[in-house]
This record gives C-alpha cells, structure tokens and sequence, in this order.
C-alpha cells in the first residue's frame, strides 16, 4: 500500500513540482499516471523509493512513514521495490543475466539461488537465450524487458515504471504492457507513469492525472485524458 | 560471505573498466612515495652526519717543544680531565703525530725518510661532549694551563652553525612532512574520485536496486588498499636503486659517510612507506567515496 497524505515537493531553484499530494493506491493495484512533461510524475515516482523527500507532507508504503528514514535504512526500502525506467540503466559490461542477478547480489543473496532465479525471470520474459549477452547486444524492447526482469527479480511488493514504452515501437509497448497486467497479477502494486494514450485507454485501469504538480483527476476505469481538465 | 565474494568481483571489474586511470593514479602515488623515501633517507643522512660530528667535538691543543712532559702527565691532563664539559683527554706525542700523518697520507712517507727530525707538534686531542662547550673549554686551556700553547684549533662557529642549521631541518622536516602526506592524500583522494566518478552512473543504478553505502564504497577502498601496495611497491624499488645508485657511492668514499649506506635500514623504509601508501589509499578512497554518495542527499 502506498498512500501520499499532502505531500509538497519544492526544489532548491523554486520550481514547485508536488503541490499537496494526497491519495492511496491499495496492495496489488495497477495505476496509471499520466499527465503533460513538466507535470510532477517522475517527481511523483522518486517519492515512493526515497530517491526524493517531500518539502511538506507524508509517505507512507505498507504504513510505515518512509520520510524520516536515515541514509542507511534507505537501500532496505528499494529492495522492496522494482524501478523500470525509459532508458533502461543497464550495466553494459555485464551479461544481461549479472544485471538481473544483481539486485539480489547486493542482498547477498547465496550464488546458487540467483542463478535459479534468474533462469526462472528470464524464461518468463521469454529472454532465456539472451542470458549471456550484453545489453549493447540487444534490441530496445530487449533491454526493457531485461529491466522489468531485474526489477521484479526479488519479488518486489511495488513495481515502479517511468515511461517504460516511451522508446518502444507499439507492438513492443504492448508486449511490455502484457508483462506488467501479468505481473500485477500476481499481487505486485504497479505505478505506471507514460504519454502512451493507446496502452492508457485500452487497459481502462484507475488513471491518476497530475498537472503542475496538482492531482487533478483520479479516476477508477479512467482513459487518457488531460487536456479537458 | 556471499558479499564478500560479490565485493571482489565488483572491485575486480571495476579495475578493469578504469585500467588507464588506474595507471596514472600508480605513477602519481609512486612518484609521491618515492618523495618520501628519498626524505626518510636524507634525514638518516642528516643523522649520521650529525652523530660523526657530535662524536668528533674535539679541540687540538698544539704544544710548543720544550715542555715538561711529566708536568703534562701528572697534572694538566689529570685536571683538564676534570672540567665537567671535557669527556676525554688524549696525548699525542711527535712520534704518534708522525706515525698518524705518515698514515693518513702515504705520500709522506718518503719525505720523512730523509727528515731526521720531526717538525710536527706534540698536541692534547681534548674530547667535549657538546658543541656550546668548545669555546669555553678552550679559553680555560689558554688561560688555566701552565703549559705553553701554540695554538688551539676547533670547528666552533661552523660547527656551530652547522648544528642550529640542522635543527632548523629538523624542525623543517616535521612540518614539510605533515603538509606532504596531507598532500598525497588529497592527489589519492582526487584520482579515486576521477575514476568513481567515471563509474558515477553505476553507482546510480546499485543504489537504485538497494545496495548500502557500504557495499559501494568497498570495492573503491579495496582499490584504494591495491593502489597504496603497488605504488609502495614500486616506490620501494625507486628507492632502493637509488640509494645504492652512484651518487651515494660518492658519499661512501668520503671516509666519515662509509658507513652511511649500511646504517639505514631499507626494511624501515619499506614498512613506512607501505603503510603510508596503503592508508594513502584507503583515506582517498573513502573521502572521495563518501563526497560523491554523499552528493544525492
């Protein structure tokens, strides 16, 4: 569960980027955000893994207040959480199966069960061929899907993505989209900020519209659509 | 245990990935290490220098012929002996004077061959145990003694000088050294941080998947730790060559110096500039480590 309660986000130059946030997305809830460049969403987005504190106001994941967490405790929040973003970050002098199997290697997790558990993302991935390559050697759609697969390697609670389809031709778009549908399916909370209107309207899931900051629209079955607010 | 394992890999390949920066950082290290060993072998210099001198103060006290050379036994040395700054006494006769400089300069030896008497002075060799006390024991012997002097020698001023100017090294050497390491360090620290700092979107994406601090920086201190070792290394070797290098052969055949080769431990060096080298590193890698991970919050 994450819940905002009046979450403002100032930057050091002024730009006000969260006025007053204030909203709750349920455990195994899949939610679009949308909204125009500039809007606050990937500001929105950096709130829920502590890469950002608020200026004012709450962050709440599985009730727990993450605002004042120390430096240290920080790392033990992300490993509950899955980050996708537009341009991949890959390690690109690691095969696509180190770069799964890295989120688990910073937990220290036994050499043996990452392997199986990286086998056993990537074959759900459909990227079981492509283990021990490097992402350089890959195409766009491949490396996303190498993302999601680290990102949702550990079996995160939340899974957070940030314009995952923003490089990606449509037919792509809509392979990853099925991932996340199947992902969220198995419980994981999914935020999903994109411009992409088609994947928007066809899913008909809740729709969170923000703009300059503002949460203007939160709309369960909601469609792309921002101008008319 | 696993980390451990995972930590080393991690150091292992970002070594590989800033080979080429890594190699500056070597030289620079190196050339700031072999400084220091050169200092630490300048300073045992100034030492032996300076034990030959403290252990040679020394006033020659030539006597006029004609003296009464029981006097001289049985009652100036005795109480010459007795001045509190005067740590030995020695009496050279003409003999033993001509004996020595035929010694000392075998080119003599023909000359005195054909010389029937010996023109060189019977002398007093009076042993002082600090320079200060040149001058006074020396005025003492020329107004105390009721022997006739011919003439005293002693080093005083310049030995003198030669002490304060030392002292001021001394004091100097402290000061230059502190301001040195903190120097090296700060080189180290900016070479680590240029090499993090080419990695800097690595670093990103570890923190992102909750990697610690700690598990971050590791691999840069253990880098730190392979830095300081193969530059002390390197700088030992430098050094080592040196030392016994030309240069200091000169100053083995200048007779005071000869034992100066042999009386400074290369094993002393080598241990200071390890540990100088590797804490060198580890500091570097940890401020610069610490500054860039530190740049998010």
């Amino acid at each position: 569960m994450i819940e905002f309660n009046e979450v403002s986000k100032v930057y050091d130059n002024g730009i006000v980027a969260l006025n007053n946030i204030s909203l709750r997305i349920e455990k195994g809830e899949f939610v679009f955000l949308i909204g125009p460049s500039g809007a606050g969403k990937s500001t929105f987005l950096k709130m829920i893994f502590r890469e950002e504190k608020p200026t004012s106001g709450q962050v709440f994941i599985d009730s727990r207040d993450i605002t004042p967490l120390r430096r240290h405790e920080v790392p033990y929040l992300r490993r509950n959480i899955g980050v996708v973003f537009q341009d991949f970050k890959l390690l690109n002098d690691r095969t696509v199966g180190e770069n799964v199997g890295f989120t688990l290697q910073v937990m220290g997790v036994n050499p043996a069960l990452i392997n199986n558990q990286v086998t056993k993302v990537l074959d759900q991935l459909g990227l079981s061929t492509k283990k021990r390559m490097y992402p350089t050697q890959l195409s766009g759609g491949e490396k996303q899907r190498v993302c999601i697969a680290r990102a949702i390697v550990n079996n995160p609670a939340i899974l957070i993505t940030d314009e995952p389809t923003g490089n990606l031709d449509p037919y792509i778009s809509w392979e990853i989209m099925k991932l996340m549908i199947d992902i969220n399916s198995k419980g994981t909370s999914v935020v999903f900020a994109t411009h992409n209107k088609e994947l928007v309207d066809r899913m008909r899931k809740r729709v969170l519209v923000l703009k300059d900051g503002r949460l203007v629209k939160d709309e369960q079955r909601g469609n792309f659509d921002y101008d008319s607010v | 245990m696993y980390s451990l394992r995972y930590i080393l890999y991690e150091t292992w390949l970002s070594m590989k990935k800033s080979a080429t920066m890594l190699f500056s950082a070597v030289i620079i290290i190196t050339t700031a290490l072999s400084l220091l060993g050169f200092f630490i072998v300048s300073q045992n210099f100034l030492k032996v220098v300076l034990k030959d001198i403290e252990n040679n103060l020394q006033i020659v006290v030539f006597l006029e012929d004609g003296f009464n050379e029981r006097t001289l036994k049985e009652v100036i040395i005795p109480s010459v002996k007795e001045y509190p700054q005067v740590s030995k006494v020695d009496y050279i006769d003409k003999e033993q004077a001509r004996e020595e400089l035929k010694k000392d300069i075998s080119e003599l030896n023909e000359i005195f061959s054909v010389i029937e008497d010996n023109p060189l002075p019977s002398s007093l060799r009076v042993s002082v145990s600090a320079p200060e006390a040149l001058e006074t024991v020396a005025e003492r012997l020329k107004k105390e003694n009721g022997i006739i002097i011919d003439e005293i020698t002693y080093g005083g001023e310049n030995v003198r000088n030669f002490l304060k100017a030392s002292e001021k090294f001394k004091q100097f050497s402290v000061i230059f050294l502190t301001l040195f390491i903190i120097t090296s360090v700060i080189v180290t620290s900016s070479t680590i941080k240029l090499t993090i700092y080419s990695r800097k979107s690595d670093i990103e994406i570890m923190k992102l998947v909750g990697a610690t601090d700690w598990y971050v920086k590791w691999p840069y201190i253990i880098e730190g730790v392979v830095l300081g070792l193969f530059s002390s290394f390197l700088a030992i070797m430098l050094v080592l060559f040196l030392k016994n290098s030309a240069a200091l052969e000169v100053a083995k055949s200048i007779q005071f110096l000869s034992g100066f080769n042999s009386e400074i431990s290369m094993l002393e060096i080598a241990w200071k500039l390890l540990v100088v080298g590797i804490l060198q590193g580890i500091i570097g890698a940890l401020w610069s480590a610490s500054s860039i991970l530190s740049e998010k919050e």
